[in-house]
């Protein structure tokens, strides 16, 4: 289904103006659509927290700051449409009543930053941003700022932070932005394709677009797959397409590059658990498992994942997952902010641990250590960047206990940065 | 000598404050930041300095942001740096393989700069399924 992948829109004359604020808040609250940035957390609901008893100015950011290893999908969107994101920027700041408006892209997006300048240009030429807006009386600012390389800035409030020009170091909630925010105004802070998705919400109607996909996951979602797949990509999927059809239709991934078998997969970008073969294409109850925000997080993190950012990682049977988990603990090491003890030391720790087990200087205490300190992050930091450090760790473990377990008994089979996971590694840890 | 910018550079310092409200130019730094780092290669004190000056702000707030962000070179690089990513999506397609070939290739390791002052090769912290980047400065 392509209703992001489309230059099919809506004239904005037939909403600002015609239909109130409120009206058009309705329409995104009757879709069901969900925040496409990870958490899929009620979008409509979102914007009616907005505090609207200030006289202070409102703002919409929208969060472009796409850096969890493994999703690019947002960067499709605005390389090749970025109208459509432009013209959810009016909608949605129509709706909250916004008169400024910003898109926080991340420093190395800054080719499409230049691509989004170009088109808010024609667009204020042609009088759909500014004053005025085609003659309905609303005024519409919308601006591109820059980020610098700090994953930390995708968290809503480091975001803001950010955006007033200081170091990325998430805020103590409350107070929530949507009261207090950028510059201390009510501020919504929303995912680039939540916002691009308020555009076909507002074409078809609400109740239409809640029709798309199953349940309370409704719609289109971009899915960014990539590694051991034959077509690696950005894929729109309609909610509810199974996880074995898109690994293995040709309508998808393709199926696993060299016809070799899958081991497990990353399904909502790196900080979501990862998911073993045997809990990847059935749920614990044993229905298929589907691609919504339910199915895939079906029985907690025992048995399940999350649909997360959508940034959809295939691992073949050849691929070490002590070396995927060292890289990621890496990863969220330099990225954490520094803020929160558990977080800044924690990360840091986990990484080196996995760097010694990977390179075959671990010992057997070193799993449980591991799990400790994981269980220490999650839930006691200002922001989730600790808990998205801790949960791979712990998925990891939790189904890939004997690969740690290989690389601690036999490490002189695994001093080699190339090693493949060896099928015996099971039978010679059992 | 105090330091000055090229017009250019200045003009487009000037479009970005216009984005934010007058009295919040601070939130022009990141911005404005790119654009001095284009133009100087990498930020020294005094780049940094007249920055400040530039936005009526202290230095040290210009120093905490320039030191955070890991696009900002706050150490002189080579003309051109390359960055290649390597967190798990690309290490599982070879993204180590492509760093040591440059890695030989050039002579150096991750965080060193070539003799010739050319090329500097980082490791990209953040994700692209594969991707090489380069800056490039006018120096």
């Amino acid at each position: 289904m392509d209703i992001l992948n489309t230059v099919d829109t809506i004239p904005l004359e037939n909403i600002l103006g015609k239909k109130s604020p409120d009206e058009v808040t309705e329409e995104v609250k009757t879709s069901g659509l969900r925040g496409r940035g990870g958490a899929g957390f009620p979008s409509g609901l979102k914007w009616s927290f907005l505090d609207k008893s200030t006289d202070k100015p409102r703002y919409l950011l929208c969060n472009a700051d796409e850096s969890e290893p493994g999703t690019f999908k947002d960067r499709l969107l605005m390389e090749k449409n970025p109208h459509l994101l432009i013209e959810g920027m009016i909608l949605s700041s129509y709706a909250l009543g916004c008169e400024t408006a910003y898109i926080y892209i991340r420093g190395e997006y800054m080719f499409i930053l230049r691509i989004l300048e170009k088109a808010i240009q024609e667009a204020y030429s042609k009088g759909f941003l500014g004053k005025n807006i085609k003659g309905t009386g609303y005024n519409l600012d919308l601006y591109v700022h820059p980020g610098a390389g700090a994953y930390i800035c995708g968290e809503e409030t480091a975001l803001i932070e950010s955006l007033e020009g200081k170091r990325g170091n998430p805020r103590i909630k409350p107070p929530f932005p949507a009261v207090s925010g950028l510059w201390d105004c009510p501020t919504i802070v929303n995912n680039v394709e939540t916002i691009a998705a308020v555009v076909p919400i507002l074409k078809m109607g609400g109740a239409e677009y809640a029709k798309i996909g199953i349940g309370r996951s409704t719609g289109t979602k971009l899915i960014s797959a990539s590694g051991n797949i034959n077509k690696p990509g950005v894929y729109e999927i309609v909610m509810g397409v199974s996880v074995e059809e898109f690994i293995y239709s040709d309508e998808y991934c393709g199926g696993i590059k060299d016809s070799n078998d899958i081991k497990a997969c990353v399904p909502g970008g790196s900080s979501v658990p990862i998911l073993p073969k045997h809990l990847l294409f059935k749920e614990s109850t044993g229905e298929p498992r589907l691609m919504t925000y339910e199915s895939l997080s079906e029985g907690g993190f025992q048995t399940g994942s999350m649909l997360g950012s959508g940034g959809f990682i295939v691992y073949d049977e050849k691929q070490c997952i002590v070396r995927n988990t060292w890289n990621f603990a890496r990863f969220y090491h330099h990225e954490s902010c520094g803020q929160c003890s558990p977080c800044r030391e924690g990360t840091g720790w986990m990484e080196r641990v996995l760097h010694n087990i990977e390179y075959g200087h671990g010992n057997s205490d070193d799993i449980d250590l591991l799990w400790d300190i994981q269980r220490r992050i999650e839930g006691n930091t200002i922001c989730p960047l600790g808990d998205a450090a801790a949960w791979p760790v712990a998925a990891a473990i939790r189904h890939f206990r004997h690969e740690f377990e290989y690389h601690v008994k036999y490490p002189h089979r695994v001093m080699d940065a190339d090693h493949v996971y060896q099928p015996e590694m099971k039978t010679l840890v059992n | 000598m105090s330091l000055i910018f090229s017009q250019d550079s200045m003009a487009e310092i000037d479009r970005l404050i216009t984005h934010y409200p007058p009295n919040r130019k601070k939130s022009a730094l990141l911005p404005v930041l790119h654009v001095v780092q284009k133009e100087c290669g990498w930020l020294s004190v005094p780049v940094m300095d007249k920055v400040a000056e530039i936005l009526s702000i202290k230095p040290i707030e210009v120093y905490e942001v320039a030191t955070f962000y890991s696009m900002y070179h706050t150490e002189q690089v080579g003309k051109y740096v390359i960055e290649v990513c390597h967190t798990g999506p690309c290490m599982i397609c070879g993204a180590d393989k492509i760093i040591s070939y440059i890695s030989d290739k050039l002579g150096i390791k991750v965080g060193e700069t070539t003799k010739d002052g050319l090329f500097t090769l980082k490791n990209c912290g953040v994700s692209w399924s594969l991707w090489i980047r380069t800056y490039v400065s006018d120096r």
